[in-house]
């Protein structure tokens, strides 16, 4: 054990990773508190997904520790963490269904997998976790006869199956409608403010991070370069958060590779 | 989790104490099983002593719930802690099942 | 490479054998979906293969045995070589083409949709849950595909002699009952049940470490295919010449 505070239920310190010779996430901390939300932003490759497997134990770093609950995870064996991953659940970016199993079943499945309860329990379990994705009905379905926003939303609830103390969702509402991504946004906070659940969430939607955030971290090119709760952050005077948030073409982060170098590549000759 | 059983004024009075979880939930479901089984018209269970329920919970008592419903048995649930009575709104059981803040606000309900 | 396969072909068959000693029992639905996808699907094409083979071995046997006047031999020589050899080899043969193949393709697409890595973090083993009951439905239908293959075989040589060749129908019968011991009909069953733990654990292991996508899973799957054919011809070559020098 360490001298992680008990009142973090995850923290990360100074997180390295390399890709070969690509430095993928550099020197990234960050701590989240129990009951909160702690949103991940940051632009389309710059390592948000990579940083979740890091955290979920799927994938080992180069350096730096990670704290779940206290416990340091990335030096655990397989079953040391699979102890660690009973307490967490985790929604994909892709949702990762299981397409030989129905929507049920999925749903089901970490349940009758990690304990003795009977199929009838796992049953109505999965019928409460659908209907707060706003998927009662569709238990019978393949994920092959579901829109990409319903596997995402089953994802959720299988993520859910366990009642989990942390749940990680990698872009829970990309590619749900403004309504559904209210409800899931609202399941969120409820799921916190009730439970106590804590959350990390990797979102690129401005709206919902600052509805349901209470910290935020930006990453750019693998590195945090802003965190804080979301009044510091829309404060920040950083110009790629603000080009971020505001969504601007023009600004510090570089498509100006594409105005500088882009003619030059184009007309080199290998 | 102990499961106690007493009777006041010919109710039983079921008093659970410990986390009803994954691992305990099936027990609970033993219990209300032969309860359902007795046909006990009348059920009190007292949750002062729970901390947590989580959904294979949940699932227990809906299970029983759906169980007497066809022979009009009645359910009180009574002394939920703020944390549990959460835990049934967040799925919106609390319309369902009838939650007392004590016991005899729960009896006086089931005499009725 | 090797060593990440002796170490998942290990994992597997403890996992395997633990119901036997108190584990978790095997997960028997997945196993009757795994075996209904690998034998029974598998049948005709083993039956039929079997046939012609049947029906190769009694015409070129009846060929050479004709110049030495012994066609009487022909029952003996189908019944022999297809009981220790050709039975359990083009069965095998046949299994890795259609189950083997598609064991590889199937993880692999699991693996290249997350769902394995999903598994890993719901604390669910892949290998008790995949690996598993595939590998037993492996080497459970291995020998029962062999089993049909021979008998269908045999039939085969037995029908063209009868019909062909003009040999009696039930002196073929009894030549071939003399000709062939126990120990053929074992040595074969034997090579089938080392096939079927060879073609299960290799086609789970390229299927697991498939990388990069569609184009991955096609790379593994030929790679299977290929590792499982040399390796079955490998143990065969190795247990024929246990079995002959003991
Ligand atoms: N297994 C891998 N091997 C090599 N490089 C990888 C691997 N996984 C990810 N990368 C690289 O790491 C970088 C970060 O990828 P990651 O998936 O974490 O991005 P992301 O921030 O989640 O992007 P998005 O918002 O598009 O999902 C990318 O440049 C990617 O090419
Ligand atoms: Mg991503």
């Amino acid at each position: 054990m360490s001298e992680t505070n008990d009142d973090y239920i995850l923290e990360v310190r100074n997180l390295c990773r390399k890709f070969g010779s690509r430095k993928i996430l550099t020197d990234v901390s960050f701590k989240l508190k129990r009951g909160e939300i702690l949103i991940i932003m940051g632009g389309s490759g710059c390592g948000k997904s990579t940083l979740l497997r890091h955290i979920i134990g799927s994938l080992k770093p180069d350096s730096g520790e990670i704290f779940i609950g206290g416990q340091e995870i990335t030096k655990l064996d397989d079953r040391g963490m699979a102890k660690v991953r009973k307490r967490f659940g985790m929604l994909f970016q892709t949702g990762a269904l299981f397409n030989s199993l129905t929507v049920g079943d999925n749903v089901a499945l970490p349940i009758l997998e990690s304990s003795d309860v009977s199929s009838s329990i796992a049953e109505l379990v999965v019928k409460l976790k659908l209907e707060l994705v706003g998927l009662t009905g569709f238990e019978h379905l393949k994920p092959a006869e579901i829109s990409g926003g319903m596997k995402k939303r089953v994802g959720l609830a299988r993520a859910l199956a366990l009642d989990p103390e942390l749940l990680f969702c990698d872009e829970p509402t990309a590619g749900l409608d403004p309504v559904m991504t209210s409800v899931i946004d609202t399941l969120t906070v409820d799921l916190t403010k009730k439970l106590g659940l804590s959350a990390v969430v990797v979102t690129h939607d401005m709206t919902s991070a600052f509805r349901i955030g209470t910290q935020m971290i930006m990453l750019f090119e693998g590195r945090v370069i802003a965190q804080g709760t979301p009044e510091e952050i829309r404060n920040n005077p950083d110009p790629i958060l603000r080009q971020f948030i505001n969504g601007d073409a023009d600004g510090p982060i570089p498509l100006k590779l594409s105005k500088d170098d882009y003619l030059k590549r184009l007309m080199q000759v290998e | 989790m102990q499961i106690t059983e007493r009777t006041e004024e010919t109710i039983p009075i079921i008093s659970i104490n410990g986390d009803i979880d994954l691992e305990n939930s099936p027990k609970l479901r033993d219990f209300l099983k032969t309860k359902a089984s007795q046909k006990t018209p009348r059920l009190l269970l007292d949750f002062a002593g729970v901390n947590y329920i989580d959904s294979s919970g949940l699932a227990t008592l809906i299970e029983y719930f759906q169980s007497v419903q066809g022979s009009g048995g009645k359910l009180a649930l009574a002394s939920l802690s703020p944390r549990v009575k959460n835990v049934f709104e967040i799925v919106r059981l609390e319309q369902i099942f009838s939650l007392y803040p004590d016991i005899p606000a729960a009896l006086a309900a089931l005499k009725t | 490479m090797l060593f990440a396969y002796a170490q998942l072909s290990l994992r597997a068959f403890a996992a395997l054998f633990a119901p036997l000693f108190g584990g978790k029992r095997w997960r028997l639905s997945a196993l009757f979906t795994q075996m209904v996808n690998i034998g029974v699907a598998s049948m005709p094409t083993v039956a039929m293969a079997n046939f012609l083979l049947g029906i190769v071995l009694a015409i070129q046997g009846a060929g050479q045995f004709q110049k030495l006047g012994a066609t009487d031999l022909v029952a003996s020589l189908v019944a022999f070589s297809i009981l220790r050899e050709i039975g359990p080899l083009i069965t095998a043969v046949i299994v890795i083409g259609r189950s083997g193949s598609s064991i590889t393709a199937e993880l692999g697409t699991m693996k290249v949709a997350e769902e394995i890595e999903a598994l890993n973090v719901m604390g669910i083993d892949p290998v008790k849950f995949l690996v598993v009951p595939r590998l037993l439905a492996m080497i459970i239908m291995m020998p029962v595909l062999t089993v049909l293959g021979e008998g269908v075989g045999l039939f085969a040589g037995w029908l063209i002699s009868v019909t062909s060749l003009h040999l009696n129908p039930i002196f073929y019968v009894t030549n071939s009952i003399a000709a062939v011991e126990q120990k053929d009909l074992f040595t074969g069953l034997l090579k089938a049940l080392v096939f079927g733990g060879v073609v299960g654990t290799v086609g789970c292991f390229y299927g697991i470490q498939v990388e990069g996508g569609a184009e991955g899973v096609g790379k593994a799957t030929t790679k299977s295919v290929v590792t499982s054919l040399t390796s079955m011809l490998a143990a065969d070559a190795l247990l024929t010449t246990l079995i002959y020098f003991t």
